[in-house]
């Protein structure tokens, strides 16, 4: 009976790297932006690409997963982003993250290098997350 | 790449003890998905593929547990405190894991931490009948003959290292083979 109960409080619990609560509407928003920027545009995916893509300021938009397990291996994007000064936003699920950037895997993080036909959602994005960091 | 996952802050030394608090009361031998110290485990070996098993295994603080003598004696001779096996607390951990996988090998392991009771470790285990290790090169060799068993005849770096192997030369003379062997020769 502990068990289950301390599960639900951790679910109820932000993950650490979160730092700022992404309404659903504009995690749909980040998810249709991907699935256009992969077509038309350019896409970092995984983890690794995406670390390497914001050292290099390479980045219009990371998009990192709120489920991934364990914390650190994503935990360092939000500060290297805020560094570099590239514009991240969360989404909930990274299986549906990786299902939209057109792999059949999960995906931790994703990166939107060159927007392509997103660049004006991109750029809507961007404005919401400056007003929800406030 | 990995240098990110190195760098302890004060949040992640929280999220750990947060993670501590469940870990203490779940099992004290358990499979987990994915390695918690992904730049260590695979440093280690830890290869994310079939075959490749993680385990989380607590262990109790401290030396070892003994029973106070019946029969009186002096305080000194009681022989209850200060008494601390020649195991690791690691290398007690690592067996443990492998008497709840006999059919995994003990490849390596590391720690997690301590909390107030106990100290946690993540033991990498190989799966030597695995189709997937056996077709890996780097992996083959705990397949063979020479290496079941491994950890409970101390071959682990766990092990190696109660058994002072991990020096060499000076301060080491009388520990190859083993301590065992020096002493009857």
């Amino acid at each position: 009976m502990m068990k289950v109960k301390l599960r639900e409080v951790f679910k109820v619990a932000r993950p650490i790297y979160v730092r700022f609560e992404v309404p659903k509407e504009l995690a749909d928003k980040a998810y249709e932006a991907i699935e256009s920027a992969r077509d038309t545009g350019k896409l970092r995916k995984g983890t690794n690409e995406t670390t390497k893509a914001v050292e290099r300021k390479q980045a219009a938009l990371v998009i990192i997963a709120e489920d991934v397990e364990p914390a650190e291996i994503v935990a360092h994007l939000p500060p290297l982003c805020d560094e570099k000064g590239v514009p991240y936003i969360y989404v909930p699920n990274k299986r549906e993250l990786g299902a939209a950037a057109g792999i059949d895997i999960g995906a931790a993080a994703i990166t939107i290098a060159e927007a392509g036909q997103a660049t004006a959602v991109v750029k809507e994005i961007v404005e919401r997350i400056r007003e929800l960091k406030k | 790449m990995y240098r990110y996952l190195r760098n302890g802050s004060a949040e992640l030394s929280k999220l750990m003890r947060s993670r501590m608090r469940e870990w203490r009361r779940g099992p004290a031998i358990v499979r987990v998905e994915h390695p918690t110290r992904l730049n260590r485990a695979r440093a280690l070996g830890y290869k994310a593929k079939q075959g490749v098993i993680v385990v989380r295994a607590r262990v109790r603080k401290g030396g070892r547990r003994k029973v106070r003598p019946r029969h009186g004696r002096r305080p000194k001779r009681m022989g209850i405190r200060k008494l601390v096996p020649k195991k690791s607390i690691q290398l007690i951990a690592e067996e443990r894991a492998a008497r709840k996988y006999p059919n995994l090998e003990v490849l390596n392991s590391y720690p997690l931490g301590p909390d107030g009771t106990h100290e946690y470790f993540e033991v990498i285990m190989l799966d030597p009948n695995h189709p997937a290790i056996l077709s890996d090169s780097q992996l083959r060799w705990v397949a063979e003959k020479a290496h079941r068993g491994r950890v409970y005849r101390g071959l682990t770096r766990a092990g190696r290292k109660a058994r002072g192997l991990l020096r060499k030369g000076k301060g080491a003379e009388k520990v190859r083979p083993s301590v065992r062997a020096r002493r009857r020769g």
